[in-house]
């Protein structure tokens, strides 16, 4: 993969952001030197945003193209900047719709959205859910969580940082906190109802 | 639930999109034709959506961070903070989360706390036990009757609430990653047990009879594990002073930091019906767990277990 984000195809932009050692530093060579962010804003200003909202659209459409794109939901049927500016329509559309602008906003244009954006973003409940299910779990197992899996770090970097002997351990207590995540869902079915897709 | 890791890593990589295409259309198949196996993807396909959601608001500061205050041009390594630094901001991103969470549920914020101390590793397995009494069991057999009468709580009620807490399964992390559920598949003295505890009814004291046969002189690589598990099926088998005195031996041997709080936390539960007689033991744990700048696993756990305490108080 080329040190220049200008030279990145989609492929590289996806293999990259599902390597654990080369996600954080993808995404922010999506973010700050392609600057999609700013495409995706400007696109909702011409829709009829004020700035603010378009920053809050473009903020929440970069993080569900980064989490459709780690899942595997993200299928390729349409170029991967166009997605992303696909959700970030979507999403104006729908807060425009649910009422949550406070300035008159007509919707013109084109809102036949492929139903590849419509299905792959998660409801706000369900956000909602995840969001009090992960504050059940405690904040050691985050903090190695997202050391191992999202910083762009060898688990030997992290052994460091935490303070463990050998990535070996680190290995061990990452693989043991999922299990951690896993057990509580089984103990307690109706967080697993809660959070099982609808 | 199937809990090997050899499972745990290839359903991650179906998940992932990582298995070539002819072993996907095999594990699909695997699945349609093992309910349990489509029930262990189906809790590792929500607990990696969690994963996702954790990245995801990490992102979101992420981002907000990269817009205020500018990173270094693109393939620059980032200015590194001390180990200690980088750790406190970490945590308290992660405190600001939770902080968030409970805003959003109450509509107020408590305490501000923000976690101080990086975990500290101890690297020994709990492998060997000694074979020393232990207060606990001791205490089972002397209760204490120094306890004020005033100070009375109802013991069914706490039962009830450690049973609650701890789930009505024995948890998977127990169960040996080389043995399979029919026992039957690997040569080790934990298969006759983990096949009984397989069952759907299992039958806790064959169990416990099974495990007591693995002495350290004998299996002295089982014997940790055999351990644990007999401590888990005596909680299961409602014999709560001999479970914590098998955790209580566990974490005094020194274990990694999220192996200790899982054990300190059944060992709570294990204290938690003899409160009258173990109220110090009980309280000390639940500080260590609530207290300010916990960044314990179980702190949220343990604060419904305070909470239940006053309740049952008479």
């Amino acid at each position: 993969m080329s040190e220049k984000p200008e030279d990145w195809t989609d492929e590289d932009i996806i293999r990259g952001i599902k390597d654990d050692r080369l996600r954080a530093k993808t995404v922010h060579g999506v973010f700050t030197v392609l600057k999609w962010k700013e495409t995706a804003v400007a696109l909702l200003m011409k829709l009829g945003s004020n700035s603010q909202d378009a920053e809050e659209v473009a903020h929440d459409s970069f993080i569900d193209f980064f989490k459709n794109t780690l899942s595997g939901k993200f299928e390729g049927r349409s170029q991967l900047k166009s997605y992303f500016l696909g959700i970030a329509k979507y999403k104006w559309y729908k807060r425009v719709r649910g009422g949550r602008v406070s300035y008159p906003v007509e919707l013109t244009g084109d809102f036949d959205f492929d139903p590849e954006v419509e299905t792959m973003l998660t409801n706000e409940s369900r956000a909602s859910a995840f969001q009090e299910f992960l504050s059940k779990v405690g904040g050691r197992c985050k903090q190695i969580m997202l050391l191992v899996f999202w910083e762009d770090k060898s688990m030997k970097e992290v052994a460091d940082l935490i303070e463990m002997s050998s990535a070996d351990m680190v290995k061990k207590e990452a693989y043991r906190c999922r299990q951690r995540y896993k057990d509580y869902l089984l103990a307690h079915p109706i967080w697993l109802n809660r959070l099982k897709e609808e | 639930m199937k809990n090997d890791e050899h499972t745990f890593y290839k359903i991650e990589d179906y998940l992932m999109g990582k298995l070539p295409p002819a072993e996907v259309d095999a594990f699909e198949q695997e699945i349609a034709a093992d309910p349990e196996l489509a029930e262990t993807v189906e809790i590792q396909r929500i607990e990696r959506e969690g994963l996702l959601y954790m990245m995801g608001e990490d992102l979101r500061a992420k981002l907000k961070q990269w817009e205020t205050s500018p990173p270094p041009p693109f393939g620059e390594p980032e200015p590194q903070p001390s180990k200690r630094r980088w750790w406190l901001g970490g945590l308290a991103v992660a405190f600001i989360g939770v902080a968030l969470v409970v805003w959003q549920l109450t509509g107020s914020v408590g305490p501000t706390e923000v976690p101080a101390q990086p975990p500290k590793e101890h690297t020994s397995p709990p492998a060997q036990q000694t074979e020393t009494p232990s207060p606990v069991a001791n205490e089972e057999t002397t209760p204490s009757t120094k306890q004020p009468q005033a100070d009375r709580y109802d013991r069914a009620q706490l039962a009830t609430l450690s049973t609650a807490e701890y789930g009505n399964k024995l948890p998977s992390h127990i169960f040996p990653d080389n043995v399979k559920s029919d026992g039957t598949a690997a040569e080790s003295p934990l298969s006759p047990a983990v096949a009984t505890l397989s069952q759907p009814k299992p039958d806790f004291k064959k169990a416990i009879g099974e495990l007591l046969k693995i002495s350290p002189q004998a299996y002295p690589n089982e014997y940790g594990k055999a351990q644990e598990m007999l401590a888990h099926v005596y909680f299961n088998d409602r014999q709560f002073p001999k479970a914590a005195a098998i955790f209580q031996k566990m974490i005094d041997k020194g274990l990694s930091p999220a192996e200790k709080d899982q054990t300190e936390w059944y060992l709570l539960l294990s204290l938690l019906p003899d409160y009258e007689s173990q109220k110090k033991r009980v309280d000390k744990l639940l500080e260590g767990m609530t207290g300010q700048n916990s960044t314990h696993e179980f702190a949220d756990a343990a604060a419904e277990v305070k909470k239940g305490l006053a309740k049952a108080h008479r």
